[in-house]
C-alpha cells in the first residue's frame, strides 16, 4: 500500500521532467539501473577520453569502473549546468592521477626492460602501424604534468573550446589557456627528443 | 612538416588510437554493478546492525528519563567506572592513586599543622568535613606540639595545589564513551599498505605484503592486481624467472583480458632481454 502511494508520487514527479532530468533523478535515489543507462549512453565517450589522457587501455578501463562506481557519491554535486557528459569527463579528471602515473610508469618499466632504441625519425606518414609513433607521443605525454595533459587532451584532441574545457576541469578559462600554451611549448620539445619532426 | 602541424597530427593520432569502442565493456558494466552491489550489502548491513543499538539506547534513554530513574541509572553507570579499578593500594602505589582515592587518606591526617595548612587551602573542602567534635579536636590541636612537615606529606600537598576546587562531595562524572567505531576494511588496508610500497618503489617490502595479502586473502578483491603488481616488483628487482612465472599466469588469460596484453609486452621484452644478454 505504502510502496504503491510511493511510486504513484514518484510517477507523478517524474511525469514533467525530460528523459535526462529523469535519468538523474533516479540516479539521485540510488536507481542502479539508471546507472546502468547512464554507462550504456555514455561509456564510450568517458573511456577514450580516459584512453587519451592516460594512454593505456587498461589504465582506462580501470578509470572507467572507478568513475562509474563514484557516480551515484558525486551526482549530487551536479547541478545541470553542463551536459551529464561533460560533469562525467570531469569526475575522470578527478579520479585520474593515480592511474595516470601508474600508465607512465608502466611505459617507463616497459621502455627499460625492453631497451628499445629510440628511432632515428619518426613521423605519422613514415612509421607503418602508426604504433611506434603513438608510443612515442605517449612517453612524450608522460613528460606534461596532469594540468597541462588535461588541456592539451580536451583543447587539441577532443577539439573542446578553452571555455569548455575550463568548465570542466572546474579551472578559470584564462588558467586554461596558459596550461594549454605551456603543454603545447613542452610537447614539442619532447616529440622532437622523441625524433619526431 | 611544421611544428604546429606534427602537434595537430599527435593530436589527430590520439583522437584516431582512442575511440572509446572495446569489446571488454559488457565486463566493465558487470564489475561496476558488482562492485555497487557489494557496497550496498555493506551499507544495509551496518544499518542492520547499528540502527538496533542506538534504537534500543534511545529508548532506554527516554524511558529512563520519563520515569525519573535517569539519576540512579547515571549513578549507578558513573559509579562502575569509578569504582571498578580500585585495587589494594599500598603506600607506594597511594602516591600515583587518583585525587579520589587520595582523599580518605587525607581525611584520616592528624589534626595539627598539616590540616591547618589543608583547612586553609581548601576551605570548602574542610568544612563540610567539620563535625560536632569540633571543640575537642581544636582543643587536642591546641595541645598537641607543633610538627614538622614531612617531605612526603609536603609533596603531596604540593601535588593536590594545582587541582580544581570542588564544592560538590561526589566525584565527576567521566565523560561518555564515543559510540564504537564501524570495523575497517582490513582487506583494503592490507592491500593498501601494500599498493604505497610498491608505489613508492620499494619493491621487495611490496613483494612481502602482496604475498602477506595474498595469505590472508586467497580470494581477496584484489588479487590479480596483487599477483600483477607482485610481478612487476620482480622485475624491478631483476627476479627474471621469477617475474616471468607470474606474467604468465596473466598471459595465459586465468585472469580474463587482464593485463593479458601488458603481460604478454613484458615477456617478449623479457625474452628479448634474455636473447641480447647471450
Amino acid at each position: 500500500m505504502i510502496f504503491a502511494l510511493y511510486s504513484t508520487m514518484r510517477a507523478l514527479s517524474l511525469a514533467g521532467e525530460s528523459p535526462e532530468e529523469t535519468l538523474l533523478s533516479r540516479l539521485r535515489a540510488g536507481d542502479t539501473h539508471a546507472l546502468g543507462e547512464v554507462y550504456d549512453q555514455h561509456h564510450e565517450a568517458v573511456r577514450a577520453f580516459a584512453s587519451r589522457l592516460t594512454g593505456d587501455s587498461a589504465s582506462a578501463e580501470d578509470l572507467v569502473h572507478e568513475v562509474f562506481v563514484a557516480l551515484p557519491r558525486v551526482i549530487k554535486r551536479f547541478q545541470g549546468e553542463s551536459t551529464l557528459r561533460s560533469f562525467l569527463t570531469g569526475v575522470v579528471i578527478n579520479h585520474a592521477r593515480h592511474h595516470v602515473r601508474g600508465a607512465s610508469r608502466r611505459r617507463a618499466l616497459h621502455t627499460k626492460v625492453g631497451r628499445e632504441p629510440a628511432p632515428e625519425s619518426l613521423s605519422p606518414e613514415s612509421s607503418a602501424s602508426g604504433q611506434a609513433f603513438l608510443a612515442a607521443l605517449n612517453r612524450a605525454l608522460d613528460t606534461l604534468p596532469l594540468d597541462q595533459r588535461v588541456a592539451f587532451v580536451l583543447c587539441d584532441v577532443e577539439e573542446r573550446t578553452a571555455g569548455e574545457a575550463a568548465e570542466i576541469a572546474g579551472a578559470p578559462e584564462a588558467t586554461m589557456r596558459t596550461r594549454l600554451f605551456h603543454a603545447r611549448k613542452k610537447l614539442r620539445v619532447a616529440l622532437e627528443q622523441e625524433g619526431i619532426r | 612538416m611544421t611544428e604546429s602541424d606534427v602537434l595537430a597530427r599527435a593530436a589527430q593520432a590520439l583522437r584516431e588510437a582512442h575511440t572509446g569502442e572495446r569489446e571488454g565493456s559488457g565486463f566493465t558494466r558487470a564489475r561496476i554493478m558488482n562492485t555497487l552491489h557489494r557496497e550496498r550489502r555493506r551499507r544495509t548491513l551496518r544499518w542492520a546492525i547499528f540502527s538496533p543499538l542506538a534504537s534500543v539506547l534511545l529508548v532506554g534513554s527516554a524511558w529512563a528519563q520519563s520515569s525519573g530513574k535517569w539519576p540512579v541509572i547515571w549513578q549507578a553507570v558513573t559509579s562502575v567506572f569509578v569504582a571498578a579499578p580500585a585495587p589494594t593500594l599500598g603506600p607506594t602505589s597511594q602516591r600515583s592513586a587518583p585525587r579520589e582515592k587520595a582523599s580518605p587518606a587525607r581525611d584520616a591526617l592528624p589534626p595539627g599543622p598539616i590540616g591547618a595548612l589543608d583547612a586553609g587551602r581548601d576551605d570548602a573542602q574542610s568544612e563540610p568535613a567539620a563535625g560536632p567534635d569540633d571543640a575537642e579536636a581544636g582543643a587536642a590541636r591546641a595541645e598537641a606540639p607543633p610538627r614538622r612537615l614531612e617531605p612526603e606529606r609536603q609533596r603531596r600537598a604540593r601535588e593536590r595545589r594545582p587541582a580544581p576546587r570542588s564544592l560538590e562531595p561526589e566525584p565527576r562524572a567521566p565523560a561518555p564513551e564515543p559510540p564504537p567505531e564501524p570495523e575497517p576494511d582490513r582487506e583494503l588496508g592490507r592491500f593498501r599498505a601494500a599498493h604505497d610500497l610498491h608505489f613508492n618503489g620499494q619493491a621487495r617490502d611490496a613483494i612481502e605484503a602482496y604475498a602477506r595479502y595474498l595469505r590472508e586473502f586467497p580470494d581477496g578483491r584484489f588479487v590479480p592486481e596483487a599477483r600483477y603488481a607482485i610481478a612487476l616488483d620482480h622485475i624491478k628487482l631483476g627476479n627474471e624467472a621469477a617475474a616471468r612465472e607470474a606474467l604468465e599466469t596473466f598471459a595465459e588469460g586465468r585472469y580474463g583480458t587482464y593485463r593479458q596484453r601488458e603481460a604478454r609486452k613484458l615477456l617478449d621484452a623479457l625474452a628479448k632481454k634474455k636473447a641480447g644478454s647471450r
